[in-house]
C-alpha cells in the first residue's frame, strides 16, 4: 500500500503542477497536462500501474460522453446537410490521405496508418468553441454551424474508432443492440430520473450515469469495440437533457477534471518518447502536412459550394484543422491494443499537440472575422 | 479633448488609479468600462469554457459596476462591458468597435521575468492600438 500511496503522491503532484501553469498562462489544462505528461515520462519516469491505466480509462470515457453531452441538437437540425457534409468531408479527407501517407510513404503496417488517418481525421469541438468565444462568433448562424460540423467530424473519428478493428461476432452485435437500446431509452428515463434524484448529496445522477457509461463500455470491450463509441453516442442522445442540467455537467465535469482527465492525458504524455520524435521530425511534419493540406482541400471547396467568403472558409477550414481530446484517445488506444509500436504512438501525439496550437494561431492571427465580415456570414447563411 | 474613451479595468490597484485619471480627462466624453475575461486556450470541453466566462462574470461583475458608479457620480456618462479573450488584443477589439479616440490602461508591477516570458497587455495596446494610448503607471516594477 506504501508504494500505491508513494505512485498517488507523484501523480497527483503532476496533476497540480498542470492546474497551475494552466491558470497562471491560460492555456487549457489538458494541454498543459499532456506536456507535463510527455516532460515527465522522459525526465522522471512516473510508475504506470493498473489503477493509473483504470483512472485514466474513465477519464477518457467520461470526456468522450461529456463532448457528446455538448451537441446542440437544434443547430444540427438546422443545419444538417451543411453540418453533415461538412463534418464528413473534414473527417474522411484527413482519414484517407493521412492513412495513406502512413501506410504508402512511411510503409506503416495497415492497422497501424489506419490509425494514424483516424487520429488525424479529428477536430475539436472545445478548442473551436474557445476561440469563437473569443470574437462572440459562436452566437452567430455560421458559428454555430462550424460547430456542429466538428461535432459531425468528430463523430465520424469515434465511430471508425469503434469500428473498423472489431470482428463483427455475435457479442458486436449484442453491443449494437445494447448501444440502440440505451440509445432509445435512456433520453426517456434521464429526465425524470433526474428530476426525482436532483441534487441528493450522494449525487446519485453521477452515479446513474458512470453506470451506464461502464456497463456500455463493458460490452463494446466484450463485443471487440471501444468504449468511447457508445459513451459519445449516449451523450448526444442526452445531450438536450444536459442542456437543461447544467449544474449536473458543472458536477460530473469537476469530478472529472480533478481526478480523472489528469491521469488519462498526462498518462497520455508520459508515454511519449521525445527521442523517437527527434529521429522521426520529418514523419511528424509530413503526417502534420497531411492533416493539414486534406484538411484545406477537402473543405476549403465544400465552403465555396456554401457560399462562405473566403476569409470565413479558410477560417472555417483552420477552425476544422484542430484536434486534440479525440486525436490522443484514438493514437492511446491504437498503442494499448499493440497496433502501433511507441514510436509511432508518440509520432502521433506530438503531430494532435501541434493540430491544436498551430492552426488555432493561424486563424486568430489572419482570419478571425471582424465587424461586417460577421453580418456578411450570416448573410450568406441567410439564417434566421 | 478626447469624446469616446475606453478604460480597461479589472478591478487591481492599477486599474483603479488609470480610473482617477481618465475621470479628470473625461468631462465631457463617453466612457466604457471594458472588463477582460480569460478563456482556457486549447479547451478540453465546452464546459471548461463555459465555467471560464461564468467565473469571469462573477469576478468582474462588481468591480465594473463600481467604476460605471464613480464615472455617473461625477456626471461622465459610462457604461460597462465584459468581452472575452486574450486581454491586450481584446481591448484593441473593443475600442475599434467602440470608436473609441483613447484608451486609458492601468499597469501592475511585473517582474522582469514575467514580462519577458507572458509579456504585459499595456504593451500589446500600445503596440495595436488604432487611437491614442494613456498608459497609467501603477507600482514600482521588479
Amino acid at each position: 500500500m506504501e508504494q500505491v500511496w508513494a505512485n498517488a503522491v507523484v501523480w497527483v503532484g503532476l496533476a497540480l503542477l498542470a492546474s497551475i501553469i494552466s491558470w497562471r498562462i491560460g492555456v487549457s489544462v489538458a494541454l498543459v497536462e499532456l506536456l507535463v505528461g510527455i516532460a515527465a515520462g522522459n525526465l522522471a519516469h512516473p510508475q504506470l500501474t493498473e489503477w493509473v491505466d483504470f483512472l485514466a480509462a474513465v477519464g477518457a470515457l467520461v470526456l468522450t460522453f461529456l463532448a457528446g453531452a455538448e451537441l446542440e441538437s437544434a443547430t444540427v437540425r438546422r443545419f444538417w446537410k451543411q453540418s453533415l457534409l461538412l463534418g464528413a468531408v473534414g473527417f474522411m479527407a484527413p482519414f484517407g490521405l493521412a492513412w495513406a501517407v502512413a501506410q504508402f510513404v512511411f510503409r506503416w503496417e495497415v492497422h497501424a496508418a489506419q490509425i494514424a488517418g483516424i487520429a488525424l481525421s479529428t477536430t475539436s469541438v472545445a478548442v473551436v468553441y474557445a476561440v469563437m468565444v473569443e470574437t462572440g462568433l459562436n452566437e452567430t448562424p455560421v458559428g454555430k454551424l462550424i460547430l456542429a460540423a466538428c461535432f459531425v467530424n468528430d463523430l465520424g473519428t469515434v465511430i471508425a474508432l469503434g469500428l473498423l478493428y472489431t470482428s463483427f461476432g455475435v457479442t458486436f452485435w449484442l453491443f449494437v443492440t445494447a448501444t440502440i437500446a440505451a440509445m432509445v431509452v435512456l433520453p426517456k428515463v434521464t429526465p425524470p430520473l433526474l428530476r426525482r434524484l436532483n441534487s441528493h448529496p450522494s449525487e446519485p445522477e453521477v452515479r446513474f450515469l458512470l453506470l451506464a457509461l461502464f456497463a456500455m463500455a463493458f460490452l463494446a470491450v466484450r463485443g471487440g469495440s471501444e468504449g468511447v463509441l457508445p459513451a459519445y453516442l449516449v451523450g448526444m442522445v442526452l445531450a438536450d437533457t444536459f442542456l437543461a442540467n447544467r449544474d449536473l455537467v458543472k458536477r460530473l465535469r469537476a469530478t472529472t477534471f480533478a481526478l480523472l482527465t489528469p491521469f488519462y492525458f498526462l498518462r497520455a504524455g508520459s508515454l511519449v518518447s521525445m527521442k523517437a520524435v527527434m529521429g522521426s521530425i520529418g514523419i511528424v511534419l509530413v503526417l502534420f502536412l497531411a492533416k493539414s493540406v486534406a484538411k484545406m482541400g477537402g473543405l476549403f471547396p465544400v465552403g465555396l459550394a456554401l457560399r462562405f467568403t473566403r476569409k470565413i472558409n479558410i477560417y472555417n477550414t483552420l477552425m476544422m484543422s484542430t484536434g486534440l481530446t479525440f486525436g490522443t484517445i484514438s493514437a492511446l488506444y491504437g498503442f494499448r491494443n499493440g497496433i502501433i509500436t511507441r514510436d509511432q504512438y508518440s509520432v502521433l501525439v506530438v503531430v494532435v499537440i501541434m493540430t491544436a496550437i498551430i492552426p488555432t494561431l493561424i486563424a486568430q492571427t489572419f482570419f478571425e472575422p471582424k465587424g461586417q465580415e460577421r453580418q456578411l456570414l450570416f448573410e450568406v447563411k441567410g439564417g434566421k | 479633448m478626447f469624446t469616446r474613451i475606453v478604460l480597461a479595468y479589472d478591478g487591481s490597484e492599477g486599474a483603479k488609479l488609470a480610473l482617477d485619471r481618465t475621470v479628470e480627462i473625461a468631462a465631457k466624453a463617453q466612457v466604457l468600462v471594458l472588463a477582460v475575461g480569460r478563456i482556457p486556450e486549447y479547451a478540453e470541453t465546452v464546459s471548461e469554457v463555459d465555467e471560464a466566462k461564468d467565473q469571469a462574470l462573477r469576478h468582474y461583475k462588481t468591480a465594473v459596476d463600481e467604476a460605471v458608479s464613480a464615472f455617473r457620480r461625477v456626471g461622465i456618462a459610462a457604461e460597462g462591458r465584459l468581452d472575452f479573450g486574450k486581454v491586450g488584443d481584446t481591448i484593441v477589439r473593443c475600442a475599434e468597435e467602440f470608436g473609441a479616440d483613447l484608451i486609458v490602461v492601468g499597469t501592475n508591477p511585473h517582474t522582469a521575468l514575467k514580462r519577458r516570458i507572458l509579456g504585459a497587455s499595456a504593451d500589446k495596446v500600445v503596440d495595436r492600438a488604432h487611437c491614442s494610448v494613456l498608459v497609467v503607471r501603477g507600482g514600482p516594477a521588479g
